[in-house]
């Protein structure tokens, strides 16, 4: 006859098989988890437009000025008006879209706001503004043809003056924006 | 005549023990032979330091659960199986429970039901659990259950052959 310890244990081995064998599995579920509360979102717009300064019609065009000489210029205005009440910057450049290369290069360009202030003055490509908008806000361009040369005879140029908004810096790709474009031609007499 | 009688008192107690072990597994299986209580192996450690990785517990179905027990519950998602505190109770429709890991800095995303509730740990049997899976083997069948049953068997075969010596 086996030691009755000998027994006891061989029962609670047994006793133990069954109470494992019935052993169900539980998870604790351990997560690190952070709640960044109070959060907002909204879209802005900086939608603009361009404006005639005489009677607030929109307008995509502004110099149509033809068989301009030597000596001669042309003015013209322009109001730019924020259409939300998000006040943003925009940057004013003047691109060529066609025609004669010399002609474009030899216009000359003055920007006065509405008191006569003058902002910018040199060749018409080298026009760089950036404003902070206070709305409306009025510009008066002049522009000038004051280089004699004969090759400048019956030329043309295209350009368009180019209004974009930015947030931080005038150069920015990408993001919330919006631009206008500005129709000019500027031909020279013969 | 005595071989015959030896042969029929060792398939006398190995049909009897058959018949046990098959009784108790088919129990065991089908029904609560513990009286609502249940063992489950923990796998993982968020209710650290009160239960670790690797304890068993076990675990009683009370029908309703108080803020501060720890509750075993079946989640809303998939049905998996997860051990933790009851840290709110909600009774303005039915009652509601939000748990929380004690290890987790926050409580978990859903409330849970009585329903879902499997039971209340009431007991937490420390590293057991590393066990569960030797149990589960062809080498935990033999030691844990087939080696303490020849021992049974041997000890009724010795028994017998002494009766049989002492008639003699």
């Amino acid at each position: 006859m086996l030691k009755p310890e000998i027994k006891r244990l061989a029962a609670f081995l047994m006793l133990l098989y069954f109470f494992l064998i019935k052993t169900s599995y539980t998870d604790a579920d351990i997560f690190a988890e952070r709640i960044v509360s109070r959060n907002k979102f909204s879209a802005l717009t900086l939608d603009f437009s361009t404006r005639s300064s005489f009677n607030d019609n929109l307008t995509t065009n502004l110099f149509r000025s033809l068989g301009i000489r030597p000596g001669g210029f042309d003015l013209a205005a322009l109001r730019v008006r924020s259409e939300t009440n998000t006040k943003f910057r925009y940057r004013l450049r003047a691109v060529k879209v066609n025609g004669d290369d010399l002609l474009c290069g030899q216009l000359k360009l003055k920007v006065f706001n509405r008191n006569f202030f003058e902002i910018f003055s040199g060749s018409l490509l080298d026009l760089s503004l950036t404003t902070i908008n206070s709305d409306p806000r009025d510009f008066i361009f002049f522009i000038s043809l004051d280089d004699e040369d004969p090759a400048l005879k019956s030329k043309i140029c295209e350009f368009n003056f180019d209004f974009k908004t930015f947030r931080v810096q005038a150069d920015e790709e990408g993001g919330l924006f919006a631009q206008r474009l500005i129709n000019n031609v500027v031909s020279s007499g013969n | 005549m005595k071989f015959i009688r030896f042969i029929l008192g060792l398939i006398k107690w190995a049909v009897l023990l058959g018949i046990t072990l098959l009784a108790l597994y088919i129990i065991s299986s089908n029904f609560n032979i513990f009286g609502g209580y249940q063992p489950f192996l923990v796998q993982s450690g968020s209710m650290e330091p009160s239960i670790m990785t690797g304890d068993v517990i076990v675990i009683q179905n009370r029908g309703t659960y108080f803020i501060n027990e720890v509750v075993t519950f079946k989640t809303n998602a998939n049905d998996r199986i997860v051990t933790h505190r009851i840290v709110a109770v909600d009774q303005t429709m039915g009652r509601k429970y939000s748990t929380k890991g004690d290890a987790n800095r926050t409580g978990d995303e859903d409330v849970i039901g009585d329903q879902q509730i499997i039971g209340k740990v009431v007991l937490v049997i420390p590293k057991l659990g590393y066990f569960v899976a030797f149990s589960k083997s062809s080498q935990g069948l033999i030691f844990l259950l087939i080696i303490p049953a020849v021992i049974f068997i041997l000890d009724e075969l010795m028994k017998i052959k002494k009766n049989a010596q002492t008639r003699d």
